[in-house]
């Protein structure tokens, strides 16, 4: 009940207009509603005089018309923008800042994540329209936002553009943008200083709420059930919240069923890595705004040397302008093939979340029942290959294979790798699936590029 | 420390200590009673950070003196189910023996130094309160305030004393409870406060004796109740509380007055027949009757007719009947007093000049 829309805030004057015409002014229609927050609706005015004379002698009227038109006991108060008597402002919702000995007053943002800068492709093409449609109408259009993706891909850009944005657009409302160990720091602190109040109220009255990382809450049964309740509260006063993460809702390993369905309910949306057009376009963008020089075929070149993320694409830029600056010459594409010369040569070590990535891509199945308690045979099949998988191209031991896929015991890794070498020598069929797995993930990609 | 206490005494300051404790909290400690042997008497304390409770237990009889924290649940659990007249309490190394005639209990202890200060009563009240009148100004007040603590301004209730007077108010958003006291003595500024109302829960607890006059003291974030034994303190909500004054509607033009017994049963009839999710009971006046209708889809529907004297048009008006029924639970006499004004307008239960209730209608069409 914190909010009021347009139709009931239009009732509100139509309302006094009809009962109470005397005391009705012509400019009764430039005033503006800003809240309603504790059973008080804010309303705004332009000046002072304005604002005596309603709150002298039309705040029985309005109230009576609030209560009227929300069907609830409301009362009204009236400011003044830039409120310089100080006796009426909007409550300051961060009047307990100080609570969070190091928290600073503003948020921080890095000022270059901006939508300008922000280059868009396929890959992240639905991520960046969903943020955009967000910052133009918060807690109108998707809420909550969900975006997840790997490292380095520009989730973090995406969210504090979108800061950025209603920051200098509506300065009025109320933005709080933090990592999720910081909620959760601050409700350690305030759990420990008894200043659960504080925290509530710091946290269930901003406008917006985006929270970077979002996955970190797993394992924290008590954070998440204050997240939980600060999320409906907003969620139910058409705040808007974006989170970002680095999976989808449902792989977040023991996130609470009823927080993964709110996390769904919005707009969850992926950012992939970038295809090398975007590669390029990152780089043409980074390079003019530190104002090298790069020539198109050494943009190429970079671009096609490394495909993993926008970090990645930048520290290339630093390797090959520092070593063109050595030799005192232009950046051209021998000096760029030299200063890269080691980046792609070294084989990096294969990920065990990569295996499982292939496989269920492969099996067509879901991540976290792989990683599950569920022994489907549909599912235990997928999870001995990739047990199989991991035991042939990592060398992590059984026990830590058999807690990677679901807290299970090294027998059972031991097991599973005896049943599919078997299997792999009876079934031709088998044997090449494998062959095909292990060399997805030795390139590195859930998807068969070839 | 070794202690040989009175039972009863014992389990009723556990009972005190365990609704201060924190139920579910990362930090065990907060979980515990911290009980102090001093020279003779038995002190109990309690907190969740948030409230805090301090207990003196008289009756016993301290052979020696020390501390030990324990869980609280469990120590009440124990003590609840023992039969004897006293009880001795023993700490040896680390563990609290607790033995009585037939049974004997070593419970594991805590560290004592982590367990946080609670604040004591030092000093005059800035005014007090018989425990009669305590009770009235919570029972009056407490259920009206908003439940669940997502608008959490209003998840307490507000104190806000002028002068001689004290006014207590809750509100939930869809009603309004106020109740007036003067004060025979009061010291220090006027005050405006919210207390949480789990604090006025333990202070309704701590009512135990209706002879007990009770102090109270507002401090910059904090409040603190003492009566002889007990203290008992909490942090303030802090927030803005609605601007209740405004709330409360100053022209209503029709009256109603009705047996308050027979009131009460016509509105827990007429809301036999209504749904869960339209919780509304329509009520007719016309001169000296009033209809009570409740409607269920599903199941059907019933009316009772209750004499009244009703003075004003005839007026059709729907209202939860469980905001009735809490109202009529907590007004004193035979008679209730109801003002009204239109169908969206709020109602206001009366009685004299220290109590009123302003509940909202509930929209029929």
């Amino acid at each position: 009940m914190t909010t009021l829309t347009t139709t009931e805030w239009s009732g509100i004057l139509n309302y006094v207009r009809q009962h109470h015409a005397n005391i009705t002014r012509h400019w009764f229609d430039q005033l503006r509603f800003i809240g309603l927050q504790h059973g008080t609706v804010d309303i705004r005015c332009a000046n002072l005089p304005q604002q005596r004379y309603l709150s002298e002698q039309c705040a029985r009227q309005f109230t009576e018309a609030a209560q009227v038109e929300t069907g609830q006991l409301v009362s009204v108060r009236f400011t003044v923008e830039d409120d310089s008597s100080g006796n009426q402002t909007v409550p300051a919702p961060d009047v307990d800042l100080p609570l969070f000995a190091n928290e600073p007053r503003q948020i921080l943002l890095n000022p270059e994540y901006t939508f300008d800068q922000f280059v868009t492709g396929p890959s992240n093409r639905l991520a960046h329209a969903a943020s955009v449609a967000v910052s133009d109408s918060p807690g109108e259009t998707y809420n909550p936002l969900f975006i997840h993706g790997s490292v380095g891909l520009g989730k973090t850009h995406l969210l504090q553009a979108v800061c950025h944005h209603i920051l200098s657009h509506r300065p009025t409302l109320n933005v709080l943008y933090l990592s999720c160990e910081s909620f959760i720091n601050h409700f350690l602190e305030a759990v420990e200083r008894g200043a659960l109040h504080q925290f509530r109220y710091r946290y269930r009255h901003v406008d917006l709420l985006v929270i970077d990382d979002i996955q970190f809450l797993a394992e924290r049964e008590r954070s998440q059930e204050e997240f939980f309740h600060t999320f409906n509260t907003l969620y139910q006063s058409r705040k808007q919240i974006i989170l970002s993460a680095d999976c989808p809702p449902r792989e977040i390993p023991s996130l609470e069923d009823r927080l993964v369905s709110r996390f769904n309910w919005g707009l969850v949306t992926r950012i992939d890595p970038p295809c090398l057009e975007t590669r390029m376009a990152i780089l043409r963008k980074k390079a003019r705004r530190r104002n090298l020089d790069f020539p198109e075929d050494v943009i190429r070149f970079i671009a096609t040397r490394i495909d993993s993320n926008a970090r990645e694409l930048e520290g290339a830029i630093n390797a090959v302008d520092v070593f063109s600056q050595q030799l005192g010459q232009p950046v051209d594409l021998s000096s760029a093939k030299e200063a890269l010369g080691d980046v792609s040569t070294v084989s990096r070590p294969i990920a065990i979340s990569l295996i499982l990535d292939v496989v269920a891509e492969h099996f067509n199945v879901k991540k976290s029942d792989i990683q599950g308690k569920r022994r489907h045979k549909s599912i235990a099949f997928p999870r001995q290959v990739a047990m199989y998988l991991t035991r042939e191209v990592t060398s992590h031991s059984l026990e830590e294979i058999g807690s990677f896929f679901g807290g299970r015991d090294h027998t059972t890794v031991l097991h599973a790798n005896r049943l599919i070498g078997r299997l792999r020598q009876e079934d031709n069929y088998l044997s090449a699936t494998l062959d095909q797995l292990k060399s997805r993930i030795s390139n590195g990609s859930p998807v068969d590029r070839g | 420390m070794k202690v040989n206490v009175v039972t009863s005494a014992l389990l009723e300051g556990l009972n005190l200590a365990a609704s201060a404790a924190a139920s579910r909290t990362p930090k065990p400690v907060l979980q515990g009673v911290l009980i102090t042997a001093q020279k003779d008497q038995l002190l109990l304390m309690a907190t969740d950070l948030e409230i805090g409770i301090r207990h003196q237990i008289r009756q016993a009889e301290v052979l020696s003196t020390g501390q030990v924290l324990v869980p609280v649940a469990k120590l009440l659990q124990i003590i609840r189910e023992c039969a004897d007249e006293t009880i001795v309490l023993e700490l040896v190394k680390n563990a609290l023996h607790i033995t009585g005639s037939d049974s004997h209990f070593q419970m594991f202890t805590g560290d004592a130094k982590d367990f946080p200060a609670i604040p004591e009563f030092e000093g005059q009240g800035d005014f007090e309160l018989t425990a009669e009148l305590l009770r009235s100004i919570i029972d009056r007040t407490l259920f009206a305030a908003a439940k669940e603590s997502t608008r959490y301004a209003i998840d307490g209730l507000l104190w806000d004393r002028k002068g001689q007077l004290l006014r207590v108010v809750a509100t939930d958003g869809r009603r309004l409870a106020v109740a007036t006291c003067p004060l025979n003595r009061a010291a220090g500024p006027d005050a405006k406060v919210i207390i949480p109302s789990k604090a006025m829960s333990l202070f309704q607890r701590v009512i135990t004796d209706p002879d007990v006059t009770f102090q109270v003291k507002f401090l910059s974030n904090q409040v603190l109740l003492h009566a002889t034994h007990t203290t008992v303190s909490s942090v303030l909500v802090e927030g803005h509380f609605p601007p209740y004054e405004d709330v409360i509607p100053q022209d209503c033009n029709r009256h109603m007055h009705a047996n308050i017994a027979q009131f009460a049963s016509g509105v827990r009839r007429a809301a036999l027949l209504t749904s869960d999710e339209s919780k509304a009971i329509r009520l007719s006046f016309t001169d000296q009757e009033v209809t009570m209708t409740g409607r269920s889809p599903e199941q059907g529907e019933g009316s009772v007719r209750v004499a009244v004297r009703y003075d004003g048009e005839p007026l059709e008006i729907g209202f939860n009947p469980q905001f009735l029924l809490d109202v009529m639970k907590v007004l004193g006499g035979d008679e209730v007093y109801w003002e009204l004004k239109e169908a969206n307008r709020p109602g206001i239960f009366r009685e004299g000049e220290n109590y009123l209730y302003v509940v909202m209608p509930v929209n029929l069409s």
